[in-house]
């Protein structure tokens, strides 16, 4: 699916570059909104 | 287009969180019930006696059964008309058992104002030709300010009573 | 490939065009605008602080909600547009060219919005609009107002017509190519905001003016508002996808490193276009009168908006990260210690990304159907959008502008302007934080927006509520002086800087990047999507507000003071 058409290469595809820290990051950020929502949804829930 | 396998995990992650959010969203808005206030009933914003609920004598807090309550309102700029007390002074200040089931009804005579009994979840906007109406449990006691939220005017900031949640 | 390349060097298309002299004036005309109106809007936000820590009363008469409308129209309309339409002005002129009858007409768009503007202000000055910057009917302004705003937004169509046509002139001359990265997403953007702000033309032109000049007696207050929000919520995305401009073309060049993928950030951009305007219902979630499904389906839909936001974060922190690693800096978070945060055009918007973490969430808590009723009309959203359009967007375009105006006036940031710089923007962290903060607490302790200074007739939960308010007066004052020192900025850059060449800087793709699906280019598909999915959330409720319409509203005045 990643192959250029018409390209007869004998080297490997292009490696990913390493997004270790990327990863941890977004899932920060999505910590921090998982965390805000469900705090303001228990403030709804309990008023 | 190629999507790196972090990114992959990561959109996977986000676009589920979102989803499980919509689910119990909607679970609680069509299985329990707790839609945000669309309440579909009209009115002749110059004519609001014309609804029952809103004739002077039935304004304010009524006793309708055993711990149910309806108390209707008449938004105004700059005041809610809660009715009046038996000497004929308007009422600013209502009392609710704490525990009670209360219909909040409200319309407005003129310009759209809102609705807020601060700190709670009855926080509607009440806007001319519509009446706004929440059903809700008065389960904590306290002293309540019920704030004009939407902005109507030069007295916006002075449209306000008071609810009392008492034992 | 190797021919290819040699070929597009040579024709110097690829590069950075030159910007004219002739073209510089237009462009910065757009940013003085911008720049005068920081410190109208600004010294009105501060003044509106002390109102509410009940430090200062107003003198000579001035109304606060006519200060209030004034913060509103000129920092949130009229800053924000001027900003907007000089800075992707200048991107197109970099990218695709401006040709001289393109740029006469440039000029007509900008000379429209000024006497738009002059016409707004001036019936905001008098006290004939303290309407605020939403104007709700059947609150009634000046007809003056209504038809400067009409004009504002006109002029803003020209821009977009020029912006288009210089895109489709560049596609003509390069046929099979992909558009330029910026002139793609430029293009986006206006196509976004035209689509949007014909809910709000239709609304003013139909509605409102007639309405206020007295020939139609009375307005449907349900659907003024529900076209207003088609518009509102979208302006938000008019207001941010600049500032991804920025981050996704432009920051990738200031930190020595290479586009992420230049197909995502088309494609989250095509998803903005989709999804940013078929969603206004989440800010009329607790009014009467709409269906509470369609309110839901609404939900949904925005909740979709959220996916190239959460795209865009991704493609940030991996700039970050393979530029780090490039350099050398290994270990999980090792990249960031080669981020430039010396730089103050990297710093400032890079604050911008970070204040977008806390102003994302809280923009989907507002937008979850029934959670919304525990913060609507709070001041909980005064501090959620003081983080995403006064801090995520301003200090974007504060960042922007470090660069953007020495090199259309021919001079250069000096070290001493960038360390200016540095502390302003951590002035404005600092006010922000502390304001915003506040905000968001007093709100969900219930205290309203949008009011003046009161004790809410002595009761706790409003004497609870002061505290928080001097603590936002003490940010804003921070806030404050963060404008006056931008301003000072901003007058050094323009007129008294020494002379020199400040760079341009355009990012650029890798070596090895892989190349853009030409499917993105499809625009007539791109855009029917869009209309569809208008269509679609808005028809079937639109139809039923207005076949269950009460009678309409006549014209209120006397509430805002007339």
């Amino acid at each position: 699916m990643n192959e250029v058409h018409g390209k007869h290469s004998n080297t490997p595809k292009k490696e990913e570059p390493i997004l270790k820290g990327t990863f941890v990051s977004v899932l920060l950020v999505g910590v921090f909104i998982i965390v805000s929502w469900v705090a303001v949804y228990l403030l709804f829930i309990l008023r | 287009m190629h999507l790196h396998k972090y990114e992959k995990k990561w959109l996977i992650f986000g676009i589920s969180s979102l989803v499980v959010f919509l689910i119990i969203l909607g679970f609680g808005a069509f299985w329990q019930g707790t839609h945000p206030q669309s309440h579909g009933v009209t009115i002749d914003p110059e004519n609001v006696e014309a609804n029952e609920a809103f004739r002077p004598e039935n304004l304010g807090i009524t006793k309708i059964d055993d711990n149910k309550y309806i108390v209707n309102i008449v938004a105004s700029a700059f005041n809610y008309d809660f009715g009046t007390d038996e000497n004929g002074a308007p009422l600013k200040h209502i009392r609710i058992p704490k525990g009670a089931t209360v219909l909040f009804q409200i319309t407005t005579k003129d310009v759209v104002h809102g609705f807020n009994i601060a700190g709670t979840n009855v926080n509607m906007m009440v806007e001319p030709g519509y009446v706004s109406s929440i059903e809700t449990v008065m389960d904590r006691t306290g002293e309540y300010t019920v704030v004009c939220n939407e902005y109507c005017g030069v007295g916006h900031h002075l449209m306000f009573a008071t609810v009392e949640v008492y034992d | 490939m190797g021919l290819e390349k040699i070929k597009k060097v040579s024709n110097n298309e690829i590069l950075p065009l030159t910007i004219s002299k002739q073209e510089s004036r237009l462009y910065m005309s757009f940013i003085y605008v911008a720049i005068i109106s920081l410190l109208i809007g600004g010294l009105m936000g501060l003044l509106q602080t002390l109102v509410r820590s009940n430090t200062i009363t107003l003198p000579w008469g001035i109304g606060y909600y006519q200060i209030l409308t004034l913060h509103g129209v000129v920092l949130a309309l009229v800053l924000t547009t001027y900003f907007i339409i000089g800075f992707q002005f200048a991107l197109m002129g970099k990218t695709v060219g401006i040709s001289l009858k393109q740029r006469k007409v440039a000029w007509l768009s900008f000379w429209v919005m000024i006497v738009g503007t002059v016409m707004a202000a001036i019936t905001i000055l008098m006290g004939k609009a303290s309407v605020l910057y939403t104007f709700y009917a059947p609150l009634k302004a000046h007809p003056v107002f209504y038809i400067g705003l009409a004009l504002v937004i006109v002029g803003s169509w020209i821009a977009g017509f020029v912006n288009w046509h210089q895109l489709f002139v560049w596609k003509k001359k390069h046929p099979g190519e992909k558009s330029p990265l910026l002139a793609f997403m430029v293009a986006i953007n206006m196509a976004m905001w035209f689509i949007a702000s014909l809910g709000v033309a239709v609304a003013v032109l139909v509605q409102f003016i007639p309405w206020s000049l007295g020939y139609a007696e009375t307005i449907n207050v349900l659907v003024s508002r529900t076209l207003f929000w088609y518009f509102g919520h979208p302006l938000v995305y008019f207001w941010l996808l600049p500032a991804y401009m920025a981050w996704y073309a432009i920051i990738p060049k200031i930190i020595g490193g290479k586009i992420f993928s230049d197909s995502l950030a088309r494609l989250s951009f095509i998803l903005f276009l989709f999804f940013s305007i078929p969603v206004g219902f989440h800010h009329q979630l607790t009014e009467p009168g709409i269906d509470p499904v369609w309110k839901f389906i609404q939900v949904v839909l925005t909740f979709m908006v959220i996916i190239p936001s959460l795209m865009t974060a991704f493609s940030m922190f991996a700039t970050f990260e393979i530029t780090g690693r490039r350099k050398g800096f290994g270990g999980l978070f090792g990249w960031l210690k080669h981020l430039p945060w010396k730089d103050v055009r990297f710093l400032a918007p890079f604050i911008g990304m970070l204040a977008f973490i806390p102003g994302g969430a809280g923009g989907i808590i507002n937008a979850s159907h029934q959670m919304n009723a525990v913060v609507h009309n709070t001041i909980w959203v005064t501090g959620h959008f003081h983080l995403t359009v006064a801090t995520t967007v301003i200090l974007t375009f504060f960042g922007i502008s470090y660069w953007l105006i020495p090199h259309l006036t021919g001079r250069k940031l000096t070290p001493q302007l960038n360390r200016l710089g540095i502390i302003q923007t951590i002035v404005w962290t600092v006010g922000m934080t502390i304001m915003s903060g506040a905000m968001h607490i007093q709100g969900l302790l219930g205290g309203p927006r949008r009011s003046a200074f009161s004790e809410y007739g002595g009761t706790e939960q409003a004497s609870n509520w002061i505290g928080y308010q001097v603590a936002q007066a003490i940010g804003g004052s921070i806030l404050f002086i963060g404008i006056i020192l931008m301003l000072y900025i901003f007058i050094k850059l323009a007129f008294f800087a020494p002379k020199g060449i400040e760079e341009f800087p355009i990012a650029e793709e890798e070596e090895d990047a892989e190349p853009t699906p030409m499917f993105l280019e499809n625009w007539k598909l791109w855009i029917a999507i869009t209309l569809a999915l208008i269509l679609f959330a808005y028809t079937i409720p639109f139809v039923d507000i207005i076949q269950n319409s009460p009678p309409g509203s006549p014209p209120f005045s006397w509430p805002i003071g007339n």
